[in-house]
């Protein structure tokens, strides 16, 4: 036996240390051990072990015991003084915990959104090894981030770099005419993807084979929503479904309906290999497949991508546009692209919660110190009676604490009474699921304590500090005791208010810019214009007959041209706003330098476009269907214009692609994306014959009058000449305010927000005055008696605060100048800071509190002096 | 007046007895032997603590022992205070034990 095994376990030895009496703890492990090798020697080794054991064991509850017994005779007293306290001063009790709910369930709202944001993409059970394939694509002056990669990419790096084992890539064809039997719809989560795809993903199959399902090309596996829009309660499995009436497909699977923490979204999945029968691009340069890879788990990330930089030089094809890198799918969502993704806004949020909360928090500690003196006869006595400051400390935490358990208890209830409104403010489906939500429940726990804490440390450390000789001896007077205390006071006061004047200004300037973004003049008019796909959408032209599209068109306008309701109709290749083509290298004008690098848009059109728009020309004229040559011709922005810096345009030769011909207008410039971007230069051509297979879409302009009669009468004759599309159509003003959906969600939060951190400030000042107005009750009626006005007293008792309230404003204004400024250089086009918002939040502040204050201290100054004289 | 009890007085005996030996598990020890009942530890050091805040005892640390890990021990001994009070007690013990005949013990302990 060596030295080592003779002696007792060394965990248990610190820990039988921990619960010896500290002052000789050593000598007595040393006994212990003594005994240890005592009974090791006479009864063996198993009996000296369980003997220690239970000496240890006997050693941590006599510990706990000790300290709990104690502890808890303390506790108990301090739960019963704060219930008779918070009974007693039933207001500042209301204020307190109604304070503290609101900021708590504020916070239960934002962790649960967190803990439902984090959730993303984690239900994968090989979450932790799959990746996104980012694309970092270089055309000369523009560098674009993408998650779209070349088609060859998946493929090959699976047969070249040992560490990625799988693949799958996803397509989606773009909106999909889906058809079954006489059911007809467009569909926009078509996608197209690599058999592998069920293998990797956890999306479960409730029919099919996961190994199986995607295996042939005219495979089809689509939701179970689907299936029930479909089939109803038929079995789809072996079913045929068709796209735009022509393609074949037959389910093969059935999956669950896809979480909505994912970001992969689909509702039908085609295969690869049908898409690339169908003439899907296949060489290096069409970025347009989103790829996914499986890893060795345990593969170092970092040195993988440098890999993969170096690894994609070596593919000549790519012509060294691509820099590819792999991103950890669950970080998909959280991060996007370039860091845009919902991290965001969660920390923005959460900001906000917060402080709401410390909000609350300081109006529990104004409170709390403000009522000192109603309790320090109680501290005198408590330390008379031997308690230390460390025990007058510990009761006013645990004090605040209670308050802070009663408040969330509150909380709960707030937040299931308003979780739908807010699930609906955030756009989110959010659940209080207890089972889901553990991070939650732990999270605020610790929420919860701190803020007890936090709320209860200003006036544990100020109310511990009573001297007991003092407090017994007579009423406090804080203005000589303690004169630092109320300057304190005063910085947490007027603090709230820099918050909530911060807050106020912030808001007012979301509203503000986001009026701006609905009203500016976006040099189109984009009311009462509707528009509509005449066939389906998907990248797969091939099968589209130019003639047949062109005669559809024709047909459709001559009979809606009819209509006195319908203004105009006009015919593009794509949506402003959506994806339009972007050009840099085959561009060509007279005096063109080589060196120019310039990116253009464009967008084919057909000649009533302009008009239907009500863009404005500002020089040249509009493409004319008289003149046959303007299939060739262009028309530019004003944007376009300057960036060719031709002096006389008009009539200038110019290229794009394979067509050359003359400028023959500019229009001036419209927005055609959103008012985030500047407006970039725009080159605008006419559609030529063999273009309109790629016509996509139609803007009907209408008459406001009658709306519900015209969408009648044009689906009646769009079903007459197009049967083999369904008539579904949109508002363009709807889609534009769609595009601004984040930006409005932010400035509803934030009213709220704002609305609770003003509704808190208030409360608390609220307290605070009627307290002031208390405690200030005989020297009121003394003023009174001597002659005093009311006004004078209600200047009197709110003078101090108003004042508060206006230097939090000096402060609150440049900070809030920061934040908006930051913010509003998101956008291109934004509004100016104009310094009226900042009065106008100053004084809607300042009228609040003044409204607040005036209610308490005009009661008290009211009040008959002789009552107030017989008082106490 | 500082009160002993029985077992604070019994452990007071053992320290004056074993002199510079009389640590925690020597006590135990002559204890057990004496008395026939097997203690714990805590039972011998929570009197031993009081005696020694009330001044019947002082203490000093002693050598370390490979035995108990490389721990020095912690010897009692027994102070002025400790010695009177154990006269005292000695005093009114036999007083109150006055005329007990010898033989008894002696039947009691065959």
């Amino acid at each position: 036996m060596n030295q080592k095994k003779d002696s007792p376990p060394a965990v248990g030895e610190k820990i039988l240390k921990f619960f010896l009496p500290s002052d000789d703890s050593i000598s007595i492990a040393g006994d212990y051990e003594e005994l240890f090798l005592e009974i090791l020697q006479t009864k063996g080794k198993v009996r000296a072990h369980l003997w220690y054991w239970i000496q240890i064991l006997k050693s941590i509850w006599g510990g706990i015991s000790v300290q709990f017994n104690w502890s808890l005779a303390m506790f108990k007293n301090y739960i019963k003084v704060a219930i008779r306290n918070l009974k007693r001063h039933k207001i500042y009790a209301v204020i307190n915990i109604t304070g503290l709910a609101l900021g708590l369930a504020c916070c239960v709202l934002i962790l649960l959104w967190i803990n439902h944001e984090t959730s993303y993409d984690r239900f994968h059970t090989q979450a932790d090894n799959l990746y996104r394939v980012v694309n970092d694509l270089d055309f000369g002056p523009n560098q674009i981030r993408t998650a779209g990669s070349a088609f060859p990419l998946g493929p090959a790096m699976k047969a070249e770099i040992p560490e990625i084992l799988e693949f799958s890539r996803f397509w989606r064809a773009g909106k999909m005419l889906v058809t079954h039997r006489e059911k007809r719809f467009y569909e926009e989560g078509f996608y197209f993807t690599d058999p592998a795809c069920l293998k990797m993903f956890s999306f479960p199959l409730i029919k099919g084979d996961p190994e199986t399902a995607l295996a042939s090309p005219s495979s089809l596996v689509i939701t179970q929503d689907m299936a029930l829009k479909y089939f109803g309660h038929e079995d789809p499995l072996g079913k045929t479904i068709q796209t735009h009436g022509q393609h074949n497909y037959v389910v093969s699977g059935v999956a669950e309906n896809i979480p909505l923490n994912s970001h992969l979204q689909f509702d039908f999945l085609g295969s690869m290999e049908r898409a690339v029968a169908m003439g899907a691009r296949t060489h290096w340069t069409g970025w347009l497949y989103r790829t996914y890879a499986f890893l060795q788990p345990g593969t170092d990330l970092k040195q993988l991508n440098t890999k993969l930089a170096a690894w994609i030089k070596t593919k000549d094809s790519d012509s060294g546009q691509s820099t590819y890198f792999l991103q950890p799918l669950t970080e998909v969502h959280l991060y996007g692209l370039e860091g845009e993704g919902a991290i965001r806004s969660l920390i923005f949020f959460s900001s906000l919660a917060a402080l709401v909360l410390i909000i609350a928090c300081i109006n529990y500690m104004n409170l709390a110190t403000a009522a000192a003196g109603s309790r320090a006869k109680e501290i005198g006595l408590r330390k008379v009676v031997g308690a230390s400051r460390n025990n007058i400390t510990k009761q006013f935490l645990s004090e605040s604490v209670i308050t802070a358990l009663l408040a969330l208890f509150i909380s709960f209830l707030l937040v299931w009474l308003f979780l739908p409104v807010f699930s609906q403010l955030s756009g989110k489906q959010l659940n209080m699921n207890p089972t889901q939500n553990l991070f939650v429940l732990l999270g605020i726990s610790a929420i919860t304590l701190l803020t007890g804490l936090l709320a209860g440390s200003y006036p544990a450390w100020f109310l511990s500090r009573y001297r007991p000789a003092r407090t017994l001896k007579g009423p406090l007077l804080h203005r000589k005791t303690d004169k630092h205390s109320p300057t304190l006071r005063k910085i947490l006061v007027a603090s709230q208010f820099v918050l909530t004047i911060v807050l106020i200004i912030f808001t007012a300037m979301v509203n503000k810019q986001m009026n701006h973004i609905r009203s500016k003049n976006l040099g189109f008019d984009q009311n009462h214009l509707i528009y509509m796909q005449i066939r389906g959408g998907g990248d797969l032209w091939e099968r589209f007959d130019a003639e047949s599209l062109w005669q559809k068109y024709t047909a459709l306008k001559y009979e809606l041209s009819q209509d006195p309701a319908i203004l105009d109709i006009a015919a593009a290749t794509c949506l402003p706003f959506g994806r339009l083509g972007s050009e840099h290298g085959y561009l060509d004008w007279d005096g063109k330098s080589p060196e120019d690098e310039i990116t253009m848009q464009h967008m084919a059109i057909d000649t009533s476009f302009i008009k239907t728009f009500k863009l404005e020309l500002s020089q040249g004229r509009n493409f004319s269907e008289a003149s046959p040559s303007d299939t060739n011709n262009f028309i530019l922005n004003e944007t376009a214009l300057s960036a060719t810096g031709l002096a006389d345009p008009i009539g200038g030769r110019f290229r794009l692609l394979d067509k050359s011909g003359e400028i023959i207008g500019i229009v001036k410039d419209f927005n055609f994306a959103r008012l985030h971007h500047k407006i970039d230069p725009l080159v605008l051509h006419l559609m030529p014959y063999q273009y309109w297979q790629y016509l996509q879409y139609v803007f009907i302009r209408v008459d406001s009058n009658n709306l519900p009669q015209t969408l009648a009468s044009i689906e009646e004759k769009w079903d007459r000449i197009i049967p083999e599309y369904p008539f579904e159509f949109n508002f363009l003003d709807e889609t534009i305010d769609n595009l601004y959906k984040s930006e409005q969600r932010l400035g509803t939060i934030l009213q709220v927000f704002t609305f609770l951190a003003i509704f808190i400030s208030c409360f608390g000042l609220f307290g605070l005055i009627s307290f002031a107005a208390e405690q200030r009750t005989k020297e009121i009626g003394i003023r009174k008696v001597l002659g005093a006005s009311l006004t004078s007293i209600v200047k009197l008792l709110s003078k101090e605060l108003l004042g508060l309230v206006v230097l939090a404003n000096v402060v609150a204004w440049p900070a809030a100048y920061y934040f908006v400024n930051k913010w509003l250089h998101n956008f291109a086009s934004r509004t100016g800071i104009g310094i009226g918002i900042f009065i106008y939040s100053g004084a809607l502040a300042l009228a609040i509190a003044m409204l607040t204050i005036s209610f308490q201290s005009l009661k008290a100054a009211a009040a008959d002096p002789v009552d107030s004289l017989r008082y106490e | 007046m500082k009160t002993i009890s029985k077992r604070e007085e019994q452990i007071l005996v053992a320290v004056w007895q074993l002199k510079d030996q009389a640590y925690l598990l020597a006590i135990k020890r002559h204890l057990s032997l004496i008395l026939g009942a097997d203690w714990t530890v805590g039972a011998i050091h929570k009197p031993l603590m009081k005696l020694e805040k009330e001044g019947f005892v002082g203490s000093y640390m002693g050598n370390a022992t490979s035995k108990r890990g490389g721990r020095s021990k912690k010897i009692y001994s027994i102070t002025d205070l400790g010695l009177e009070a154990l006269k005292t007690i000695k005093k009114k013990h036999d007083a109150l034990w006055e005329g007990f005949p010898e033989i008894f013990i002696k039947n009691v302990e065959r």
